[in-house]
């Protein structure tokens, strides 16, 4: 941008800006309130956790995966252990227990983060009132993981070969009452927004992506299904004991912040629908195979490389895991879907208001310990 | 002389009562509004945090005011002050209570009981958007601030028409600008909000953005532009900013029920002091209250939809109207 340049000015918003959520800075160029160019830097949370991953033992690894999106643990732990399973090849031999309380915590988990979405989403909008709504159903799902986890946040639930612990039948009540309800609850937050005028006239036509771009920027998600694209893992490249259950792909066709909103608004209840038939199909056996029972007994997967992915809430997060044969992996390369939408942020709301780019930042629903990494 | 004394006497009584009122108010809202959302709000302090603004008002000033540098100094300490002596004025000329007939003349419930109220209002209320302005200029160059007074400059200037042009239905109706007349008038004939629907509806939208509300809070839009105008003030310099509005809102409301819902009549037991008093006051809480509800139920608009709503549907409305209402009282239209 050259200093000549003198209609417009240069706005630095982030990291510290109520919502960029979490550390993502923006270096916005504007024109009165209109964006010129916006350039992201990402990076304020960087650990490294990579690198990391190249000195630790596949199993130390399970509870800094809960530090990627710390908004959905449990689908990072889910991630990271189909990943090494697939490179061990036991995917088949993961007890059938394990693999329902697994999709039982990820769709719960899923919930969860849409909740977590959804309020920051609409606070950046301007209504507060939903985001006590949503943390107060939010809260139901974190007692249920503490239940059978201990943890509330980073739980290192699901482990490599199964899960950590059996679920409790505490545990399982309370799951049923939150089945039970969550769609009444949905309707709150639904009747809220939804329809409101407002935020029709905030959401609707704004920052629209059509199915070409989401493809070629790399969206993944509730991100590419508001774009009219059919694709979830789950039902396009089914894993574990997704193929046995039925559900919906919600997506729609305007490509807006609208089109995402409704996406994801509709993905809860599907994972609600998931949640209910899980609780009766779910058989009795063992949680755990017999080889990873001691987290001490090192895994060493045979040479090879393997590319594990999971549809998680923000959309598709790969392991990428090259083994050498020892007890550590040579090299881990994680596919982080926000770190792929943060960078999609700059074009999609190019020639928007200011107002709009915290909408589009929502709408993608970026979490800055997964971008950095 | 003993106009003066009375004046004083009368201007440090609603200094005392609106700061009370101010402080109840911060109160009120914060615990209306966790009650909409599953919270219990403020609950240490005294019964319910009922002092809990007090105690926020003693933390306030004990704060370090600090200045950014390279602000303009003279600028930034003007301009709350401004809009802070801005909101007390517009207050002045509004009646708070019926006035009572006493021996010798007529008792009036506003410091100064003026012909031309209504134009006073919009004078200061005008003047309290240079407090606005100043305080986004006089950061120094701070971009958030600068953007925030910029929102609310522009959304102040353009909805002060619509409101003005609003009022001007009652003042034709009533052929006065002093309350209590307009307030008169209304008692001979049905309320104005029955005559003047649209004017009604479109001061209720337009008091919402002058005072920079839910749905309408875009100038301090925390979400966006992180509070806007006064980022980079600090200690009680910043709280006169919210204390200022909250007398504004509190104005505005009562300009409303003066204007639109013949002040301190009712449908029924109405006459005398008491029932007046009750009577303007049930009005004027439901549209505090109003202010809040929205607060809790609302997204905001964004800059050019604000624009929009003023310039494209409610200026041509409320002209029109005016038309329609000087079409009517001319030709001596049935109820007019």
């Amino acid at each position: 941008m050259s200093s000549s340049d003198i209609r417009t000015v240069e706005l630095n918003m982030g990291p510290q800006h109520p919502s960029t959520h979490g550390v993502l800075r923006l270096i916005l160029r504007i024109d009165g309130e209109k964006i010129v160019n916006i350039a992201p830097r990402v990076g304020y949370l960087h650990r490294g956790i990579e690198k990391l991953a190249e000195n630790m033992t596949y199993q130390q690894f399970t509870p800094v995966t809960d530090r990627l999106d710390y908004v959905y643990s449990m689908n990072n732990n889910f991630a990271y252990a189909s990943s090494v399973e697939k490179l061990l090849g036991v995917t088949d031999q993961i007890p059938e227990r394990a693999q329902y309380i697994r999709v039982i915590v990820a769709e719960l988990d899923r919930i969860a983060n849409h909740l977590v979405w959804l309020a920051t989403h609409a606070l950046d909008i301007g209504a507060m009132t939903p985001y006590f709504y949503c943390m107060r159903e939010r809260e139901l799902i974190l007692d249920m993981f503490e239940e059978i986890s201990g943890a509330r946040l980073l739980y290192n639930y699901v482990r490599i070969g199964g899960v950590a612990k059996d679920i409790t039948p505490r545990f399982m009540d309370m799951l049923k009452e939150f089945v039970k309800i969550f769609p009444k609850r949905w309707k709150e937050y639904d009747t809220l927004l939804t329809k409101n005028r407002i935020w029709m006239k905030r959401t609707k036509e704004v920052a629209v992506i059509s199915t070409e771009d989401a493809i070629n920027w790399g969206l993944s998600g509730p991100s590419l299904r508001g774009s009219n694209m059919e694709w979830d893992l789950r039902k396009k490249k089914p894993y574990s004991v997704y193929p046995e259950l039925e559900f919906d792909i919600p997506y729609y066709s305007e490509g807006d912040v609208y089109a995402r909103y409704l996406v994801r608004m509709e993905e809860m209840l599907q994972s609600n629908r998931i949640l209910e038939q899980c609780i009766e199909k779910i058989p009795d056996g063992p949680t755990m195979m017999d080889d990873f029972k001691k987290v001490s007994k090192p895994i060493k997967p045979p040479a090879g490389e393997a590319y594990g992915y999971n549809e998680v809430p923000g959309g598709e997060l790969g392991f990428y895991i090259v083994s050498e044969g020892k007890n550590k992996p040579h090299r881990m390369k994680i596919r982080a879907p926000s770190f792929v939408h943060a960078y999609a942020i700059p074009f999609a709301s190019k020639g928007y208001l200011i107002s709009d780019v915290v909408a589009v930042i929502g709408s993608f629903d970026v979490v800055f310990g997964e971008c950095d990494r | 002389m003993m106009v003066v004394i009375w004046g004083v006497v009368k201007f440090i009584v609603l200094l005392v009562l609106l700061s009370v009122y101010v402080l109840f108010m911060t109160w009120f809202d914060r615990k209306v509004i966790a009650r909409m959302q599953n919270r219990v709000g403020p609950k240490l302090i005294g019964f319910h945090g009922l002092w809990q603004p007090l105690a926020d008002t003693i933390k306030s000033f004990w704060k370090e005011d600090s200045i950014p540098r390279g602000s303009y100094r003279f600028l930034f300490w003007l301009a709350p002050i401004i809009f802070t002596t801005c909101a007390f004025a517009i207050s002045f000329v509004v009646p708070f209570a019926p006035p009572i007939k006493i021996a010798g003349g007529v008792l009036h419930f506003s410091v100064v009981n003026i012909n031309v109220a209504v134009l006073f209002v919009f004078a200061f209320l005008g003047l309290a958007s240079f407090g606005v302005l100043f305080a986004g200029i006089a950061s120094g160059g701070s971009k958030y601030p600068y953007i925030g007074s910029q929102r609310e400059g522009a959304q102040m200037i353009s909805y002060e028409i619509i409101l003005a042009l609003t009022l001007l239905n009652p003042i034709l109706m009533s052929q006065s600008l002093n309350f209590e007349t307009i307030v008169a008038a209304q008692t001979h004939h049905l309320w104005y909000a029955f005559y003047q629907p649209v004017a009604f509806v479109c001061y209720l939208i337009a008091m919402f953005a002058v005072s920079a509300k839910v749905p309408f809070d875009l100038p301090e839009a925390e979400s966006e532009i992180c509070c806007g105008y006064f980022v980079e003030y600090s200690g009680m310099k910043m709280g006169l900013f919210p204390f200022a509005q909250y007398i504004v809102l509190l104005v505005m409301s009562a300009i409303m029920v003066l204007m639109f819902l013949g002040g301190w009549t009712g449908p029924f037991w109405s006459g005398g002091f008491i029932a007046g008093f009750i009577w303007y006051w049930v009005k004027v809480a439901f549209f505090v209250f109003l202010f809040t509800w929205a607060w809790g139920t609302l997204p905001r608009y964004r800059y050019d939809q604000l624009m929009d709503i003023g310039w494209k549907i409610l200026l041509p409305i409320s002209v029109l109207n005016i038309f329609w209402t000087g079409f009517a009282l001319s030709a001596h239209l049935p109820f007019f």
